[in-house]
């Protein structure tokens, strides 16, 4: 997706007292993309939502929509909605006036309202509930009252404070498929803050990581799943298998890094943050080692000792133990051709496009990945 | 019945007995024919309420005490309305100026009234009326509607508000649109609480209340220091029983069914 741009936040920071909430943070959505913040609670993330739509003052920093800056606009004024984790929907109104009410705020005449709630009630299946007292409604309709409410007023940017969070999965699963639907027939541009990968991975086209106010990663959800820029990232987004070690050499010709570790000599793709003889990473998601004789064709060969064996259903979750002492998870979708036993080795193998060097634990100071609460 | 039901009934029979036995005598005693506040009881008429309906004085003073039971009404409602609501954000010296304003609920009656006394015509040069009565009343009338807000307030009322916000509500039609309808029940509520109080009382009044035209409760203890009581006053308080009692019943009907105060959302 390369439209043009839609917002641009530039060095935005906000302090609380002593507190930076949000840290010299810049980014720009593209118009009709969906754009997913994440990150741990206290990150920042619910704060630069709240600095877009104007209901925090940025200490510094420009907001601009398209072209134009908001900075100093009030909150009515900005062509934003923010759909609430609460759902904040009005509990003195029915379905009607709460999806009505932005339009009915601008002054809008009688038949026009009626015309536009509507169409909007009939495109998140609410149609004929209008007369309907919030309380009456059940959860899942409550979260399209708030989505409607919100799309009534086509906002240049519709901005999503984790609304779906705590319901149970199988709602949360059909509410984030009816997002996804809408904003691929709508085409709309939104801005969605959650600190589940889950959603951020379904929803985004493009996914931003914050950590303790700062971005530590833009890109695709491939991009920051597969190639994360920081131990933080690859930590938050998904698990991941870490072998410490330090960089041996790198090849640029066969754009190659060799790791050496207490495990062994692993070979990753080239990254340009990455420099001969400093500490870093090597890292594999669990779901890519091969095991046994499918890892015999591999760069990256390594012997484990099997810890334990978890069924989940779907696959089967692997734990080994390194020679180092470390585990290292592998995720099969089914048993090996040579059953291996608890207490065993076993071969693995891990491919060069698998693997990743990471360099940095994260962009923030001194962090200790190993000390970070992840997710909530 | 079985024995808890009994004694059940036995108790609410007692407690409203306490209550409503002064209240029935009033009233009865207010229809008796002889100057007597008690027994005997030589026959009905409606004697006394003819003389405190041709006693411009009482009829005077009642006056007053509506108009200036209103004044205080207004003022409490409306300043401890913006003072809740300011308070939700916290600001330099919040708990400060929250401390300062409950002073007012403490303070000693008589030592508000006369230090009001003293500045309203020492200070100022304010002639004694029913403004000075208000102005002094509202002093400690405000924090019982601030408390009374505070807890009272919709946990969520801000979330609304931010809500309105972001979806086209200036500032002005956030509070018309989202923050009076949800706060309504509530002022109501602040509204007969500071009517009443102001309505009946007397020490704080006294001081600043204006000798010749006094608020009731003010003209009531003087006369009687001069005077012995007789069924004028129960004729003057069975109206103003009979007519409070009624304004409750009507705004409690409309609240219930606007399914406020009982089944709070």
């Amino acid at each position: 997706m390369d439209g043009p741009s839609k917002l641009v936040v530039q060095g935005l920071t906000k302090r609380f007292g002593k507190v930076v909430a949000v840290n010299e943070v810049s980014f720009e959505i593209r118009d009709g993309e969906f754009f997913v913040i994440i990150g741990p609670s206290g990150c920042g993330k619910t704060t630069s939502l709240r600095c877009v739509a104007g209901l925090e003052t940025p200490d510094s920093g420009s907001i601009r929509v398209s072209g134009s800056d908001i900075g100093n606009m009030p909150v009515y004024k900005r062509d934003v909605c923010i759909v609430f984790q609460d759902l904040a929907l009005f509990a003195h109104m029915n379905v009607f006036d709460n999806v009505s009410f932005g339009l009915r705020m601008m002054g809008y005449p009688k038949d026009r309202i009626e015309k536009e709630v509507n169409e909007v009630l009939r495109l998140v299946r609410l149609e004929g509930l209008g007369d309907r007292r919030i309380t009456e409604l059940s959860g899942g309709q409550k979260q399209r009252v708030a989505l409607a409410r919100s799309l009534v007023l086509k906002p240049s940017i519709l901005l999503f404070d984790e609304p779906i969070g705590g319901s149970e999965p199988e709602l949360r699963d059909r509410m984030l498929g009816e997002i996804k639907d809408l904003h691929r027939r709508l085409g709309f541009t939104a801005l969605y803050v959650t600190h589940d990968q889950e959603q951020a991975m379904r929803l985004a086209d493009r996914i931003m990581v914050m950590n303790q106010g700062s971005i530590e990663q833009i890109g695709t959800p491939e991009e920051v799943y597969l190639n994360p820029a920081t131990l933080f990232v690859a930590k938050f987004v998904g698990d991941i298998n870490l072998v410490r070690g330090k960089v041996a050499s790198i090849d640029s010709n066969e754009k190659r890094v060799e790791v050496e570790t207490e495990v062994g000599t692993f070979l990753a793709p080239i990254r340009e943050d990455v420099i001969v003889g400093e500490p870093v990473a090597y890292a594999v998601r669990p779901e890519k080692p091969l095991v046994g004789k499918d890892a015999a064709n591999c760069a990256n060969k390594f012997h484990a000792k099997l810890k334990d064996r978890i069924y989940r259903g779907s696959n089967l979750e692997y734990v080994f133990e390194l020679p180092n002492g470390d585990e290292f998870k592998v995720l099969l979708a089914e048993e090996p051709a040579t059953r291996i036993e608890i207490g065993e080795e076993a071969i693995l193998g891990c491919r060069i496009e698998d693997s990743v060097v990471i360099s940095k634990s994260s962009v923030i100071e001194g962090l200790d990945i190993d000390r970070v609460t992840l997710g909530e | 019945m079985n024995k808890s039901d009994l004694l059940m009934a036995v108790y609410i029979g007692g407690i409203l007995f306490l209550v409503y036995l002064p209240m029935a005598h009033m009233i009865v005693f207010s229809f008796n024919t002889l100057p007597l506040l008690y027994y005997p009881f030589q026959g009905w008429s409606l004697r006394w309420y003819n003389a405190f309906i041709n006693d411009p004085g009482l009829i005077g003073s009642l006056q007053n005490s509506i108009i200036q039971a209103g004044i205080t009404t207004v003022v409490t409602v409306a300043v401890s309305a913006s003072t809740a609501l300011a308070l939700r954000r916290r600001f330099p010296l919040h708990d400060a100026f929250f401390y300062m304003i409950l002073l007012g609920m403490i303070y000693p009656g008589v030592t508000l009234g006369l230090t009001n006394l003293v500045v309203d015509i020492r200070v100022f040069n304010i002639p004694l009326s029913i403004w000075t009565v208000s102005s002094t009343l509202s002093v400690w009338t405000v924090p019982f509607g601030l408390l009374i807000l505070m807890m009272r307030f919709d946990p969520n009322l801000s979330r609304y508000e931010e809500a309105a916000r972001t979806h086209r509500a200036s500032e002005w039609k956030v509070f018309t649109n989202i923050t009076f309808p949800l706060i309504r029940t509530e002022l109501i509520v602040v509204a007969l609480f500071a009517f009443t109080m102001a309505l009946g009382e007397v020490f704080r009044s006294t001081f600043v209340s204006s000798l010749t035209a006094p608020v009731l409760p003010v003209l009531l203890l003087s006369t009687l220091g001069t005077k012995p009581p007789t069924p004028e006053y129960f004729a003057l308080g069975t109206v103003i029983t009979v007519v409070s009692l009624s304004a409750i019943l009507i705004g409690g009907a409309i609240l219930v069914r606007r399914g406020g105060l009982v089944t709070k959302r």
